[in-house]
């Protein structure tokens, strides 16, 4: 299967929440924020972005499927995502400390780690979504554009720091 | 190619899944002295507490072996290893002819004094296995680091009036330091577990069975003593084979995990290794690193050069529903550090950030421009940013700097996770 990945764009997030209260009503038939596997940070700077959606990326080389001591987190080869596998787990949160994203959550009703799947390789989040905030796209039109987006990124910072 | 790996713990399994990964051709045998799949020893504190059933501690099964291609020789002993003849002999007497050896040989817990009926140690299957079967009801545990704790924590709820006996005058020493140490030691007290520091056990009393613990202050009688005082590393074969052993009494390894005898390589519980913050050999006996080690091993041993970063440390313990974990070293260690050449003559300036807030607690230690160590307790997300920052060394200065420029934090929105860290003091 092609290699995909969700990539973000905190400059069209409005904050409305539709993408978390999706992703816990797929997974656990509830509308919860609070079992939601991706998330909105709120943060409270002065600049422009202040919703910025945060989501596993499915790292390469993982250190929640590292540190994990039951080997309860690999990858599903089919869409690529790293799995927790919920009747290994035993609640203990060291790959929800190790994560250095915050991609890893734990499920505070099942008492397991829980991350972002893919929905199994058709997200629902990025349906939701009203802003195309989300977008899963095939891993080399993400490299491209994120790389025109770096630049653009790059020369508003010249801008900010050059003014 | 032919691969004997001595040892089935996480380890010994890591380096024979990446082998099979890398090379499907290779011969690979697992020779060990349990008879079982690989099991995490992490997880048995929560079987002796009954919140995982027996077969919930095992992480793989046997038939895992046979998909992947793997010959096991379970429930045998590898006694000797003959360098010059590259054999490996077992101790029914078979040889295997191996190109290439791994030592997986892991630790087994460190146990003073004479094994009386009810005293246990922590470290198989089967000692969990035991100390369940024992069903006593008063319990001293010995040593307080984060296997103590959760060893006193799973006895308590199974119903034992426990008491904790610690050498150091904290708890959890390579974990926290006192301040935090206190507050678990709270958590501990609040239930009725009494916690005895700066403590020395002298002699278990009691006739063919234990009836308590004599320390350098106080007999406590009991009728279930439990060691807890850390692990040493397995070194039996390799020393028989003439390797050398490090400093720290584990087997002495390079960057690619090969011993000082060519083509036999070492991983896990059982070696020494370098810490990624300092560089220094110690024993670094976690899970995730012997994980990594293992791979890294069977890298080398079928010829992919991989140099192994350095081991990295995180305790993460659940102590009544508190999470309580830390990763680095504590101030008290760092003030210990004056003889560690990578950091010596850095000291003048560790500087402490710390904060306490609705019974979650953290502190971050800085040493000159880094961040060397990490305590939480209650206080899981976020975290983990800290942790790589602190391995990569980033510099605390420069973080400042970004934390204080709105512009340039939009363009790392990831830093917004971390800034409310470093607000306090």
């Amino acid at each position: 299967m092609e290699e995909k990945a969700l990539v973000l764009y905190p400059e069209r997030c409005t904050g409305c929440h539709a993408c978390e209260m999706v992703c816990s009503l797929v997974h656990d038939g509830e509308s919860n924020l609070g079992l939601s596997r991706i998330g909105i940070m709120k943060t409270n700077g002065g600049g422009t972005n202040e919703n910025i959606p945060v989501v596993c990326q499915q790292c390469h080389d993982p250190i929640c499927a590292d540190v994990c001591v039951m080997g309860a987190i690999s990858r599903d080869n089919e869409t690529g995502a790293l799995v927790v596998k919920e009747d290994l787990c035993v609640g203990c949160k060291t790959c929800v400390i190790a994560c250095p994203l915050g991609g890893v959550l734990y499920h505070y009703i099942k008492g397991c780690a829980m991350k972002c799947d893919l929905c199994g390789g058709d997200p629902e989040c990025v349906k939701v979504c009203l802003y195309d905030a989300i977008e899963f796209l095939p891993m080399d039109e993400w490299g491209i554009k994120t790389r025109l987006k770096g630049a653009e990124n790059l020369g508003r910072i010249f801008e900010v720091v050059y003014r | 190619m032919k691969v004997v790996i001595v040892g089935n713990g996480i380890a010994g399994f890591s380096a024979a899944l990446t082998l099979r990964r890398l090379s499907e051709q290779c011969d690979i045998t697992m020779v060990a002295s349990e008879t079982i799949p690989l099991y995490s020893a992490c997880v048995l504190p929560d079987y002796i507490a009954g919140k995982i059933p027996r077969e919930h501690t095992f992480v793989k099964t046997d038939l895992d072996y046979q998909h992947l291609g793997i010959h096991t020789l379970f429930g045998r002993e590898a006694t000797e290893v003959d360098r010059s003849e590259k054999t490996v002999i077992l101790d029914n007497g078979r040889t295997l002819p191996f190109d290439r050896l791994i030592l997986a040989t892991g630790s087994d817990a460190i146990v003073f004094g004479e094994r009386k009926k009810g005293v246990f140690k922590l470290k198989n299957l089967n000692d969990a296995d035991d100390i369940l079967e024992h069903k006593g009801s008063r319990a001293v545990v010995i040593g307080a680091g984060a296997i103590g704790i959760e060893i006193a924590v799973a006895l308590y709820s199974q119903g034992y009036k426990v008491t904790m006996v610690e050498m150091m005058d904290q708890i959890l020493p390579l974990g926290l330091d006192q301040k935090g140490a206190g507050k678990v030691r709270g958590m501990l007290e609040e239930r009725g577990i009494a916690v005895f520091n700066g403590e020395r056990a002298i002699r278990t009393l009691g006739g063919e069975r234990v009836e308590g613990l004599a320390t350098d202050k106080r007999e406590v009688g009991c009728d279930t003593l439990i060691w807890a005082v850390g692990m040493r590393p397995r070194l039996e074969l390799a020393k028989q084979a003439g390797i050398a052993i490090g400093e720290r009494g584990g087997i002495r390894v390079d960057a690619h995990m090969e011993t000082s005898a060519q083509g036999i390589y070492a991983c896990g519980d059982c070696v020494e290794s370098s810490d990624i913050l300092t560089g220094e050999s110690y024993l670094n006996l976690f899970w995730h690193n012997a994980n990594r080690q293992g791979a890294v091993a069977a890298r080398n041993c079928i010829g992919q050069p991989t140099a192994y970063p350095g081991s990295q440390n995180i305790v993460n313990v659940d102590v009544f529903g508190n999470q309580v974990a830390a990763f680095g070293f504590t101030a008290e260690a760092v003030n210990r550090f004056q003889d560690i050449p990578p950091l010596r003559g850095k000291l003048v300036d560790l500087s402490i950030i710390e904060h306490e807030q609705d019974g979650s607690y953290y502190r971050l230690v800085i040493m000159g421009d880094r961040c060397l160590g990490g305590q939480f307790i209650n206080i899981t997300r976020d975290i983990g940013m800290l942790w790589s920052i602190m391995v990569k060394g980033t510099s605390i200065a420069g973080l400042r700097e970004m934390f204080a420029n709105e512009a340039l934090m939009d363009r790392r929105p990831w830093l917004h996770r971390i800034r409310p860290f470093f607000k306090t003091n």
